[in-house]
């Protein structure tokens, strides 16, 4: 009796003496850790800055050369060509950084390794990581941080982010890196942008991409549709692509995207607000377009494609009348709000009253969705998740004639 | 107290530590339930934008295309009517509908309903008029509350009510007059009704609310002209319903 209670006692006491484990300061990512054959991607963090502070919680080396050094943090400089070291100029242009924990940069943490290095008297960082942990601080920052119940959505975000970055590395290939971490190519935000969901639904879809006749399609994706998606070649002057067509985005039950704020819209205008926007904005569009426009006449959309986007608008004032094409009209037509935001989309419908002489009194715009409209509607996928759909059913709807393939390792 | 039995508990609980707590499960992923139906629609062309002027605030929320505006239109059977409501709000969710509804019902004592219409979204209404203005006032009301995307909409409503007062295989025809959430408003209204009106007046429950029914007609053509004269008489929210008896 007395062994069992002494037993006990001992045990309780050792319990409380070590104590549970803390929980790691980081979210564990050993499901997402690059697996052999799986190629890192490299992420420009910042192309041309003045210094940078690179810290771990645990195991930070930095190698520069064959020379590895250990410290809880390094102050990294450009001096006349190389990097200098905690203020030590140092005979390598390139050093590169480790931990057994994310690294810091500019206290902002990412998994994987940071290379720093001088270029033309400024320091390039790019963080070298694996796919799937750099999609984990890429895809709530790209459809937000959703519940479970919506999951199926976020798992084809992370198929289509997934496929997005297959299909572009390499394009910065000239900075140095393969992918800009911010709205150029995808927003990527390291361990602060990583969500649970997410990372279970980068999880579960590991190494899948979408292809076209074997090929990772080129994934555009964009916040609303506002009923149906845009064809690229009516947003673009880019050449059609069979699987970025215009669709109805809608079943039996609905619009798939109707619950976004942004799924109808309207816009209204006086005259001198026109003006206003115009004047700062047309020039930048149209090259032969003046920086003050004069008086606006008459402005409209005369033609529009089957996906409901205007092939262009046409604007006339008393100097003269112009055109802007496709989704530019977004950026000269700003939203006459605070700020001026570009309009939302170009699925709109142009209203022009006019007084008794025939001048312009007003113009109201009424609108549909958010974004160019290219691709995956996130909203649309959102309303598809919430109405059951699996991830590759809403991806084969967005991206019509598609496969979900899984990489090779080493594609 | 042997040592060997201390370094055994030691061990135990250290061993326990060092496995670590026991993680939380993980959150299950919720079922995709029945496959729902594939996208049927035969639209080749995006649907055409409304016009926005005189009808959608500013910074409108969604308005379905199929929406009208126009005078009184003649029911399209005997079980339908057109009435005026303000829609409120749009959803595909009916528990994002039904909780919108709840905080509409505390801001006014028309009836709020929750209707879910042939495209599938849930909509949620508040009030029925045989007339616009009265609900235009209640549109702006609920705007002023918050509800910015609220506007006037003409919408068929059925007008066959199944009715518990009435034995199960027959049906009447009466003119409603009055909805409330409570019995007492509708007992009031039913008592000044008595004195405009020579046909019987009665409250019914239905659904939660108190209904107010003029007259039992076994033919809707004969209780139209009684509905045509309340609403000279003070109640434009008059109209015809079939009471069909579930007794």
């Amino acid at each position: 009796m007395r062994e069992r209670f002494g037993f006990i006692a001992s045990a309780l006491a050792a319990f409380l003496f070590v104590g549970c484990p803390a929980p790691p300061r980081y979210a564990p990512t050993s499901r997402l850790a690059p697996r052999p054959g799986e190629l890192p991607v490299r992420i420009g963090l910042a192309e041309a800055t003045g210094s940078v502070r690179i810290e771990a919680d645990q195991g930070l080396r930095l190698v520069a050369g064959e020379t590895v050094r250990l410290a809880p943090s390094f102050a990294l400089s450009p001096s006349r060509g190389h990097i200098a070291v905690n203020g030590a100029r140092t005979p390598h242009k390139r050093v590169t950084c480790f931990a057994s924990t994310p690294l810091s940069c500019n206290g902002v943490p990412y998994r994987g390794q940071l290379e720093v290095s001088a270029v033309e008297g400024a320091l390039r960082v790019v963080n070298i990581v694996g796919l799937e942990e750099y999609l984990a601080g890429v895809v709530p920052a790209e459809i937000g941080r959703l519940s479970t119940r919506e999951i199926e959505a976020v798992k084809a975000q992370a198929i289509a982010a997934r496929t997005y970055t297959v299909a572009n590395r390499g394009r910065r290939r000239a900075q140095g890196f393969d992918l800009y971490a911010d709205v150029r190519d995808q927003v990527y935000m390291g361990v602060r942008g990583e969500h649970t969901v997410a990372t279970r639904a980068i999880e579960q879809t590991r190494g899948q991409i979408v292809t076209y006749r074997g090929e990772p399609i080129q994934a555009f994706f964009h916040s609303t549709c506002g009923g149906f998606t845009a064809s690229i070649e009516d947003v673009w002057n880019a050449d059609p692509l069979p699987y970025l067509k215009g669709v109805p985005d809608r079943d039996s039950h609905g619009f798939h995207c109707e619950t976004s704020r942004h799924f109808r819209w309207s816009e209204e205008y006086s005259p001198g607000v026109l003006r206003t926007i115009l004047s700062e904005n047309l020039f930048r569009e149209v090259p032969n377009a003046p920086r003050k426009i004069g008086t606006v006449r008459k402005i409209e959309a005369p033609e529009r494609s089957s996906s409901g986007r205007v092939r262009y608008l046409k604007v006339e004032t008393n100097r003269g009348h112009w055109r802007v094409s496709k989704d530019r009209i977004r950026w000269a037509l700003r939203r006459p709000v605070d700020g001026n935001p570009i309009l939302r989309s170009t699925y709109i419908r142009i209203f022009s009253e006019y007084d008794a002489h025939g001048s312009l009194q007003r113009v109201v715009i009424s609108g549909a969705g958010n974004g160019h409209g290219v691709g995956m509607c996130q909203w649309g996928a959102i309303g598809m998740a919430r109405k059951g759909y699996p991830a590759e059913q809403i991806l084969k709807h967005y991206y019509r004639g598609v496969t979900i393939t899984s990489m090779r390792m080493a594609d | 107290m042997r040592i060997s039995s201390l370094a055994t508990g030691c061990i135990v609980a250290i061993s326990f530590v060092a496995l670590g707590c026991p993680a939380p499960p993980p959150a299950t992923v919720p079922a995709a339930g029945d496959t729902q139906n594939n996208d049927t629609t035969a639209t080749t062309t995006a649907p055409e934008l409304p016009d926005p002027r005189g009808q959608l605030p500013r910074t409108a929320t969604p308005a379905p295309a199929e929406a009208t505006d126009g005078p009184d239109a003649e029911p399209a059977s005997e079980l339908e009517s057109a009435v005026y409501s303000v829609q409120v709000m749009s959803s595909s969710s009916r528990d994002a509908a039904e909780a919108a509804a709840r905080q509409v019902r505390s801001l006014t004592s028309q009836p709020v309903e929750v209707v879910q219409e042939s495209g599938g979204a849930w909509r949620v209404y508040a009030g029925r008029s045989g007339t616009r203005t009265p609900m235009d006032r209640l549109r702006d009301q609920l705007i002023s509350a918050g509800y910015s995307g609220a506007w006037t909409k003409q919408r068929v409503v059925e007008t066959s009510v199944r009715d518990n007062t009435i034995p199960t295989g027959e049906s009447v025809y009466s003119v409603q007059i009055f909805v409330s959430s409570t019995p007492e408003n509708a007992r009031r209204v039913a008592a000044e009704a008595r004195s405009v009106t020579r046909l019987p007046v009665e409250v019914v429950e239905m659904d939660g609310y108190w209904k107010v029914f003029v007259g039992r007609s076994p033919t809707r053509s004969a209780i139209d002209a009684e509905r045509d004269a309340l609403r000279q008489r003070g109640y434009p929210d008059a109209w015809t319903y079939r009471r069909q008896g579930t007794r």
